[in-house]
């Protein structure tokens, strides 16, 4: 998917990596690009997926979006 | 308790069509995706013979698709909000 | 237009009844934050949204949680089924009782009827992803916050199901969110609505 978001994140990953390490690098590398006063969810990309009985099991076929509780877990 | 061939008939259908709808949703927001594409094809056809499956044993899945003898058999089996078994 | 499917899409099977918790999972069903008011609103929102591949996500997602709401009305129909009238009393379920018997009738665990306040349908494209991301938590937290009350494998089981749900919706909307923001000027992503102020002029101007 080709839209402006992409594209801007996408020159920024090919920039050389000069800056030094500082608590807003993570804003000023990649998030520190996009316009301000809205919400960004990076785009899931295809893999592998689980077999279906453990993608029952889990909830989702994602390896990634499988992401549990353990606040609290007996079981 | 061993499990009953329906439990397992329903499981199978259960994972196929959940596989399914999970790819479906990913298609939707990514919907050039060649890989995700393929392995939604390939779902869709298990969850085809999973239905088959089940259907063929145990009765109906869908109101459009009851099996005509002397007698409306939708309402035969246990609903599925029920505990089954 | 829907058809009904003659299986959970998560198999739901509690062997003992149990109203102390049936008192906590409704909440899933009729409360602020459960499966009936994600479907509505989602399934709500889809009609003015210009955006073909976001009205489907809407439509796809709004149908999945009335599925999920079956799930829920499926465990609390399992943990009350059989009850008895001391059980009943013991578990202070019999205000319930007396309104509802043990039928299914949507509610929030505080007794809260189900309202569409707790829904909103703003007609603004950003507005209502935004919304639905925030939906997705607060039914997230919910399910965690019913983890931590409830102790039974069998109903943890759908439960812990229902909860990832709402992480996979999460990022769908978020994405749905980035398909809207890539048709809208990122100069200014609120110059206008697309669903009000993109309006195709009148055939003949």
């Amino acid at each position: 998917m080709d839209n402006y978001i992409d594209r801007v994140l996408s020159a920024v990953q090919r920039e050389p990596d000069t800056a030094p390490a500082t608590e807003n690098a993570f804003d000023n590398t990649y998030l520190g690009r996009l316009p301000l006063a809205m919400a960004y969810v990076p785009f899931q990309r295809w893999g592998s997926i689980y077999d279906p009985c453990r993608a029952l099991q889990r909830g989702t076929i994602f390896p990634d979006l499988d992401l549990p509780f353990c606040g609290r877990e007996l079981i | 308790m061993p499990r009953t061939s329906r439990e397992e008939l329903m499981r199978n259908l259960q994972m196929m069509s959940f596989v399914l709808d999970d790819i479906a949703l990913f298609l939707q927001t990514h919907p050039t995706d060649q890989a995700a594409l393929r392995c939604y094809e390939k779902y869709r056809h298990l969850k085809r013979e999973a239905e088959e499956e089940y259907m063929n044993a145990y009765g109906p899945l869908r109101e459009d698709n009851v099996y005509v003898t002397n007698r409306w058999t939708w309402a035969d089996m246990p609903w599925p909000w029920e505990r089954q078994g | 237009m829907w058809t009904y499917d003659r299986k959970l899409q998560y198999p739901v099977n509690i062997s003992k009844p149990d109203a102390n918790s049936a008192k906590i999972i409704i909440t899933q069903f009729g409360g602020p934050d459960g499966e009936l008011a994600a479907s509505q609103r989602y399934l709500s929102q889809r009609y003015s949204m210009p955006f073909k591949q976001v009205a489907g996500l809407l439509t796809d997602i709004g149908t999945e949680e009335m599925a999920h709401m079956e799930i829920v009305c499926a465990i609390v129909h399992q943990l009350t089924k059989g009850l008895s009238l001391e059980e009943i009393k013991a578990a202070g379920f019999d205000p319930y009782f007396v309104d509802h018997t043990v039928g299914l009738w949507p509610q929030a665990a505080s007794g809260a009827p189900f309202t569409a306040a707790y829904i909103q349908s703003k007609g603004d494209a950003i507005t209502d992803l935004v919304e639905d991301m925030a939906a997705e938590q607060k039914a997230r937290t919910t399910y965690d916050n019913l983890l931590r009350l409830v102790d039974n494998p069998e109903v943890r089981d759908p439960l812990k199901f229902l909860r990832a749900r709402e992480v996979v919706h999460f990022q769908r909307f978020g994405e749905g969110l980035r398909i809207v923001q890539d048709h809208l000027n990122s100069r200014n992503f609120y110059a206008i609505n697309p669903e009000f102020d993109m309006r195709k002029p009148k055939s003949g101007s």
